[in-house]
């Protein structure tokens, strides 16, 4: 095989240089053409053989429960759907929180601009009345409104204050999607590492690789429930669920 | 009453330390886990611990650990505010002497009642 490929690239390699030395440019354009064509199948043939060894290797690692250090039937069935259904409460978590803020300063705006817009008023009404400029007809209605108004900018500070404390509130996705997005790029950190074990395995290394390599054991992860991906029977769902487990220890 | 929040997400810290201001309680400090809360409660005082769970560092169980093994601090009222929800943390948490324990998400309606239960409890 070597020698064939060698006699090919010599036979090409004096042509060459007869078309040099003729000055037929064009016709050593060709060849230089022919020689390329040539390694570029047996670089294709070689990316085959490389493409059967790593889907071979897969399969059998596949099929390998027993090999904790890299289990790809493990990353295929569980981890990247666990990452994807993670990833996918992290949008709804923002989502909603983004949600939950545009809708408590939507509804607050409205509030502060009718305590603004009414104090404006009333003031220039106060300054008329400060210039000796209203009646007593007058005077008794801006008595009225300022009335109205104290009562009305009482309850719309409220107003706001919730909203306030709404928004506030909405802001604590932050915690719980931190802590789920460092689960999912340990996770990604894993398949990476998997994947170049599973390089070195292919291209025949394999076995060199250091044999204490880390185990990725079931222990027991920190984090927030994820929907779908935590166990129900593991997690309480509710705080009502928490009081009532606290409740049967005697809280 | 001066209260220690601790959190590794300022966000977190933020939020609760604007709900306890809501509730009347404005002495709040902040740590970002139990290894930078512990020296703070040892210096003494502190009224009341809220903690997180999971931290780099020391864990709020740890945390909570610590606290009941230090006389000075062994009576604190500590309440756990996490995302941990799995039923053996809670248990674990309320073995280790926890006085509440709030999953997040929560509401400040939420916070203030086991906040008020605590301090009932304590003053029964």
């Amino acid at each position: 095989m070597d020698e064939s490929r060698g006699q090919r690239y010599r036979d090409q390699a004096n042509l060459l240089l007869r078309c040099l030395d003729s000055n037929d440019l064009d016709k050593a354009d060709r060849v230089v053409d022919e020689i390329t064509k040539f390694r570029e199948s047996i670089l294709f043939k070689e990316l085959g053989t490389l493409t059967r060894d790593l889907h071979d290797t897969i399969v059998t690692f596949g099929s390998d429960i027993d090999d904790k250090r890299i289990n790809i039937k493990k990353l295929a069935e569980e981890e990247v759907p666990d990452a994807s259904q993670r990833l996918q409460y992290v949008i709804d978590m923002t989502e909603d929180a983004a949600d939950r803020t545009l809708t408590a300063v939507e509804q607050g705006m409205p509030l502060a601009e009718d305590i603004g817009n009414r104090a404006n008023y009333l003031s220039e009404r106060w300054e008329n009345f400060k210039d000796r400029n209203l009646s007593p007809e007058q005077f008794r209605s801006l008595s009225l409104e300022l009335d109205s108004y104290f009562a009305d900018t009482t309850e719309n500070a409220e107003a706001l204050r919730e909203r306030m404390n709404e928004a506030l509130m909405a802001q604590e996705f932050q915690d719980l999607t931190g802590q789920i997005l460092r689960r999912v790029i340990e996770m990604v950190h894993h398949v990476e590492e998997s994947l170049v074990y599973l390089i070195k395995v292919s291209s025949g290394r394999g076995l060199l690789l250091d044999e204490s390599g880390e185990e990725t054991p079931e222990e027991e992860q920190l984090g927030p429930a994820v929907p779908g991906v935590s166990k129900p029977a593991e997690v309480v769902s509710s705080q009502d669920e928490v009081d009532d487990l606290l409740s049967s220890l005697g809280f | 009453m001066q209260i220690l929040i601790v959190d590794d997400f300022s966000t977190m810290r933020r939020i609760i330390k604007n709900l306890l201001r809501d509730l009347g309680f404005t002495n709040t400090q902040e740590a970002d886990d139990g290894n930078t809360a512990l020296p703070m409660l040892q210096k003494g005082g502190f009224d009341f611990l809220v903690t997180d769970w999971n931290m780099p560092g020391m864990t709020g169980i740890e945390l909570l650990k610590a606290v009941r093994a230090d006389a000075g601090l062994k009576t604190l009222p500590v309440l756990m505010v996490t995302a941990e929800a799995k039923r053996d943390q809670i248990i674990e948490a309320a073995q280790a002497g926890v006085n509440g324990y709030i999953v997040k998400p929560f509401t400040a309606v939420t916070l203030q009642e086991k906040i008020e239960k605590i301090f009932e409890r304590i003053e029964a």
